[in-house]
Order: C-alpha cells, then structure tokens, then sequence
C-alpha cells in the first residue's frame, strides 16, 4: 500500500516539477503508471426512517413564504417596466422581474410583439423603436403578470419605418438595400425560442435630414424548413411612413412547399419598397 | 327572361331523363315548387347560381330558388373567390395597394398569402370570417387575357386593348366578346421611360435617339450627343407587356428593331437598380418603377421638352403614357368584386395611386399663367399659317380661365383613344355630381401643324363637337342648366409638340377643357 502512494507522490512531484527542471527540454522521465487499481472504498448503508412530515413542514413553509418575495440576489420580486424616450425616437426600456431569471418575456408594441429571455439578474435592457408618437409598451411574464408603461415620442414625426414581425421559431430576414447616400438602419430585437416565439426586425431611417432622393428596396427572405413548408411562415408587417396612412397587415409566407426544404423563399414585392424625399 | 323561362320549362322536360340526373350536381327549385331546373354549378357568387344547362349556362337569382344536390355551396359560409391575372406592372405594387385600400376602407383585415414573387391571396375577413379571396396572379397583359378568355381570371390586368387574336379566341371558347360593351376601365396611368445613373451628363434625347439607343442601333453614347463610350443597355424580360409597347409604340413607327446584346430583366426593380450603379447604362422602364435612376427629358427638334411627370401624363402630354386597365369579362362578378371594381374608380382611390407611386387620373386645374412656356413657343411657331390675330384671340379667350387635367386625344380623325374614353366618364360623372355647376367650360379643339390652316381649325373645331356630344351622352343626369358647355377651336395655334414627328403631331391633336 505505502508503495503505491510513494508512486503517487512521486509521479504528482515530477509532474509539477518536470516542466521547471526541464526549462525548454522535454521531460526525459516518464512518471510510473500506477501497477495496481486502488480499491473502491465500501460505503456504509443508510436506512430511512419514516418522519412525520408536519413536524419539518411548518418551517420550511415559514422559510419559503419569508424568502418568497425576494430574488437570489436578495432583492424584492415585484416586477416593474420603465419606458424612457432615446434619441433617434427610440424607447429605452428596462424590465424588472428579479424573480424570473432566464424566464421568457413578450413584449407589444402597436399590434407588433417579440419574445427574449430574462437575463440572470431578470433585469432586461433594450432599446425598441417606437412605432408611434403616444408609445405603449405591454410585457407579458412568464407568469402572467402583465405590465404596462407608454411615453410619448414627438421625434417620431420625422423618421419612416417598417417593422416585421416574424412568429414561429424559424424567423426570416427582413432585407433593406439602400444606396450609400440614403441613411438607414436595421433593429433587430428577440430571440427565435419555440413556436410561441417572434422576433422583430425594424427599417428605420430619419427623413428629416435626408440629403438626397431615392427609393430604398425592401424584400423578405425566409427559410423553408420541416416545420412551416406545409402551413406557412407568419409575420406581420407595420408601415410608419410620415404622411402616409399606418398600415399593418399579416403575412402568410407558404413557398414552394415541402418539396424545397432547406431552400428559402426570396420575395422582392411583397413589401413595398420605401421612398425618401430630400429635404 | 324569355329565355330564362323557355330553360326552365325545357329543365323540367328534361328532369325526367336519368341518364341527365347523374351528371347533374344541382337542382334548382323555385320557392313555390312549380319549377324545377338541373344542371352543373358553374358558379355562386352570393346572390346569383350560375348553372351549366343544355341549353349553356344560365343566371339564376338565389333569391328566388332553393338548391339541393351535391353541388350546392354553403350559404351560410360563402367566401367570394375573385382571381386576378395580368401584368407585373398592375400586379406587383398598384393591385396590392388598391385591395389593401379597399379593406380598409371597408373595415377588413387583410391576410396575404404568398406563394412567390408571382403568385399571392389576399384573405378579407371581418369579425366572424373571412368574406372573400382575391387570387392575384403576376405574369403578363397576353397571360391576363388567356386566363379570361379561359374563365380562370375574373380580372385581367392589361396594358393595352385585346388585339384580334384574343377577341377571336374569345368568341370560339363563348366567353363573350371581349370588345362589346364597357369592359375596360383604367385605373391609373404610367409613364415609359428612359432612364440613366444619377451621373451620366446626358439628360435630353429626342424620342428617335431614345429608339436608336435602346434598340441598340446606336452603339455609343456620341451617336446620341454624348461621350464617346459604348452604351450599355438593359430591358424589361422579352414577353412583357413594356416591351411590347415599347416596341409598337416607338421602334415600329421608326422602322427599327431590337439587336440582341442588352440584358433582359425579368423585374425592373433589378434594372434599375443596375441603371443606377452604371454611369453608360441606359435602361427602358416605366415612371412608377425609375428606383434611384433619372428618367431622361424627351426633347423635339423644334425645342419643346417634355417629361414625365404627374400632369403631364395625366393630361397625356408625355407621348408614352401607359393606361393601366382592368378588363372586365361579360359575366356577372361577386358583389364584393363589383365593389372592388367602383372603388378603383373612386376619388378615394387616387390618393393610393399616387402613394404607389402611379399617375391617378384625378381631375385638377393649372391656371393660365402656368402656361407660359406654351405660349412662349406659340410665339415662336407663329408664322403665315398663325397670324398675331389668332394669338391674340386665343389668349383673349382663354386668359380668365384655368385649363383641366382631363385632355381629349384621339387615335386618327375623331376617334377617342382609351385614356380619353375614360377622360369622357371621370369628367361625365363630376358634371352629373354638379362638381362645375354655375361654371363655363370651354372645350378647345386643337390640331397639328400639317397642312392649311382653314381645314385644320375645322377639324379642331369637329373634335371639340364630338367631345361635347359624347359628353352629354354620358352624363344623362346632369343639369345642364347650371353649367355653361361651349366648344372652340384654335387649330394649331398652341403646340405643344413639334409637328415634325408622328408621336408629335398625335400629342398636338387634341381637345382641351378651359374652366371659369
């Protein structure tokens, strides 16, 4: 026994120390393989003994209803959503629920809506595009508790936006092809989770302080997959464009059919594409 | 309603043969029991059985019957299938904007199905259901009439009017005569175009150099006026409807034809685009389509320019105006497709077109002073044939006035071409609504420069008249009392093309309306 441990002790020392002695050298020795199985250690056996259960329930009832409204960070459960105005007519929000870490959360905004999980902390940060000038925001927890907060954004007036909504787990993209002297950016928010999941892809572009005229082309593109080549993939469009009529209408993507799995489905005129006016 | 009545006595005959009964889906009968007919459903629109008999297929109300067999719809759950099939140009961004506008107004959510680029439903539903299809098919005006003379569009998106081969066809598969009756309507008007990149210094080509550049018989841009590069040319996809009337329109008249070298696009959006991003391209589309190219200015040789723009086509003072239509089949629609129908041709309409980025045909006014141009060049023009006089008399009547959108054009001698047809309704129906009572329209005749002056004014003069009369023809309700209509003639004293080209002189054959 007391050689098999020497063995081991000597192998542990060469192996730390066999990188300092070598100093650029390979090691030269090799540490001894162990030439014996070490003996599994016999356990000792445990019987149960029956308890009465209320004897320990009553505490730990106590402990859980004492701990019930507090996170793993020790701070209060009530959850909570503040929505401030960003620049470029965006909505800072913040999302409190300590309570539902990794929890997934759905968020409305003007008939749209996207899904993200809690982070760790259950304290969730984004920035959204507003939609409209009087903003209401809705987010739905996991455990049903709904909440509410609108702000409203004067600078909405001068930006055109088209935001799609995709529904399912297999999102498509939301494609914008500007030339280089129009502006524009493309925001993406969620996170494709299962069949109640959507993300949201937002085109927006400031007209107010376009130099030049042109036309900014939008298309779709999805992927045929198992899951929608028989029903379709659905979205929903939203079209904000200053002095034009909101629009929104649902999309059903059904392609080419089960036949092209794994293709996509490009589609240049479904949406209409954007046209800016300098100013 | 003989007829119908002579089929009905005839089915009963005919409900007594067995053999008949098992091809039969339907059978018919009357609310009170005493008449009986068979046959297959064609269709149900809602309100109206369509059944194929022996005697061909016959109208019935469903009002007035009761159905029982196989064949017999749900009336409970009917959906209105309406299916439209024609040209890209109408089908990619005009119709889908029309049926969108449509059930918004008339408070129906709208779900669009899409199978491709060329093939989408749009879904209407209210509260409870959804109401009707709209089956849209995008491919080309020739496809739109084989699927109507087919019976598998209910609306055929068209370019132009059904040429000799499509009316024969018609009339050999008994869809009806595709020219008899009112059946196109035009919904809104573009432009064809010539367009270059944003940098290419050329700006103004005559409509022959136009010919000459696009068909490839000019190889570089200096044998148009420009540097000395070849030019680079791009086309709408050979089949199409553009094309087609690119070719009619501008090469045949110049007795030229396409030399194969250009790209073929088969969407335009992709043309212009390749356009835009190529200084020495130079690519044929339509005004609703230029992206981030610029049209070219389409010069005369007498010094007129004219352009593409909202009122010059509206007034069809641009030479390549493309009528957008709908054509419409003798057999009864859906109600909901009739109501589609009147609502593109509602006022409520235009504001959609013009957002989609057509040219509506909304009636507007330009006041006099916004003539200067013209009557800068009809200064200019004046000669032996126009005397200062006639000027002088010209301006005298028309000086207090403002001119109208809505311009008469006619196709030779004093036939109306299709746009003006319209004109004629749009410009019928605002005087029926009393849109110009207690005012004086003018109809001022205009002709060409060829030729004397004398026959021209005359007729100038029997264009105006012909106007007027289809005017009062048209509009059986209106008071005539309230409103002034009188005719003049000018002859060719107020061009406003040059006369030395054929397209020239058909822009200046015209009848204007003057308001006060």
């Amino acid at each position: 026994m007391s050689r098999i441990l020497k063995n081991v002790v000597f192998a542990a020392w060469f192996g730390i120390a066999s990188p300092a002695l070598a100093d650029g050298h390979l090691a030269a020795i090799e540490p001894p393989v162990p030439t014996a199985a070490l003996l599994t250690p016999e356990l000792p056996r445990f019987t149960s003994v029956p308890v009465p259960s209320e004897k320990f329930q009553n505490p730990i009832a106590d402990i859980v209803a004492r701990q019930a409204n507090i996170s793993s960070f020790g701070t209060a459960c009530g959850p909570s959503m503040i929505v401030n105005v960003a620049q470029d007519a965006m909505l800072a929000v913040r999302v409190l629920a300590p309570c539902l870490p990794y929890e997934a959360v759905r968020i409305e905004h003007e008939d749209l809506a996207f899904t993200i999980a809690m982070p760790m902390t259950g304290e969730l940060h984004f920035l959204l595009p507003a939609l409209t000038e009087n903003a209401v925001l809705k987010a739905i927890l996991s455990d049903g508790t709904v909440l509410k907060a609108s702000t409203s954004v004067p600078d909405m007036q001068n930006f055109a936006r088209v935001a799609l909504q995709w529904s399912g787990a297999d999102p498509g993209e939301l494609i914008a092809n500007a030339p280089k002297i129009l502006s524009g950016d493309m925001i993406q928010l969620g996170q494709p989770t299962d069949v109640d999941g959507a993300v949201l892809q937002v085109f927006s572009s400031r007209i107010s302080d376009q130099t030049a005229s042109g036309v900014i082309r939008l298309s779709l593109r999805t992927p045929v997959t198992a899951t929608n080549c028989n029903t379709g993939q659905t979205a929903r469009v939203r079209r904000v464009v200053p002095r034009e009529p909101i629009l929104t209408y649902d999309l059903i993507l059904k392609g080419p059919g089960c036949g092209a799995i794994g293709q996509s489905l490009e589609l240049k005129n479904v949406l209409q594409d954007l046209k800016l006016a300098r100013n | 309603m003989q007829l119908f009545w002579r089929s009905f006595w005839a089915a009963i005959w005919l409900c007594a043969s067995p053999a008949l009964a098992a091809v039969d889906d339907v059978r018919l009968t009357s609310r009170d029991g005493s008449l009986q007919i068979e046959g297959t459903l064609l269709s149900f629109d809602g309100e109206f059985y369509r059944v194929e008999t022996i005697y061909g297929p016959l109208t019935l109300d469903g009002q007035g019957v009761t159905c029982d067999g196989p064949g017999c719809p749900n009336l409970n759950a009917f959906v209105a299938n309406i299916s439209l099939s024609g040209t890209d140009r109408m089908a990619e961004v005009l119709i889908p904007a029309l049926i969108q506008a449509f059930a918004t107004r008339n408070k129906y959510t709208v779900t669009r199905e899409v199978i491709s680029d060329r093939q989408s439903t749009f879904a209407l539903s209210d509260n409870e259901r959804v109401r009707a299809r709209f089956e849209l098919s995008s491919g080309t005006t020739a496809e739109g009439y084989a699927d109507l003379i087919a019976e598998e569009a209910d609306i055929a998106l068209v370019l132009r009017e059904p040429r000799k081969a499509e009316v024969a066809m018609a009339r050999t598969a008994a869809s009806g005569d595709l020219l008899k009756g009112r059946r196109a309507r035009v919904v809104a008007l573009d432009g064809v175009v010539a367009i270059t990149a944003p940098g290419q210094p050329l700006r103004s080509i005559s409509l022959e150099q136009m010919a000459a550049a696009l068909s490839g018989n000019a190889a570089r841009w200096s044998d148009i006026g420009g540097a000395d590069i070849p030019i680079i040319r791009h086309l709408p996809k050979r089949e199409s409807g553009l094309l087609e009337t690119f070719e009619d329109r501008v090469l045949r008249p110049s007795k030229l034809s396409l030399k194969p070298g250009a790209a073929h696009h088969a969407f335009l959006e992709d043309l212009a685009d390749d356009v835009a991003n190529d200084t020495f391209a130079i690519g044929l589309t339509t005004l609703s389509e230029i992206g981030n190219a610029i049209p070219l200015r389409m010069a005369g040789s007498c010094g007129f320019e004219t352009t593409a723009t909202l009122a010059s086509l509206r007034a069809e003072d641009y030479p390549l105006t493309l009528p957008l239509m709908l054509y419409t089949p003798a057999r009864r629609l859906p109600l909901i497709a009739r109501e589609f129908l009147d609502f593109t041709q509602d006022p409520a309409a235009d504001l959609v077109i013009r957002r989609a980025g057509f040219v509506d045909q909304a009636i507007t006014k330009t006041r006099f002073d916004d003539q200067g141009d013209r009557l800068a060049h009809a200064i200019s023009q004046a000669g032996p044939e126009v005397q200062l006089e006639d000027l002088q008399a010209m301006v005298a009547a028309l000086r207090d006035r403002e001119r109208l959108s809505t311009t008469f054009r006619f196709t030779g001698g004093t036939r109306l071409d299709v746009q003006s047809q319209e004109n004629i309704i749009r410009l019928a129906r605002a005087l029926e609504t009393g849109a110009f009572n207690d005012q004086d329209l003018l109809l001022a005749g205009f002709s060409d420069g060829e030729g004397a002056a004398g026959p021209n004014l005359a007729l100038a003069q029997k264009r105006a008249q012909t106007v007027l009369r289809l005017l009062k023809e048209a509009a059986p309700d209106a008071d005539f009392k309230r409103v002034t209509l009188r005719t003049d003639a000018f002859g060719e004293a107020l061009p406003i093309a040059c006369d030395d080209t054929d397209w020239g002189r058909a822009i200046n054959r015209r009848v204007e309306v003057w308001v006060k």
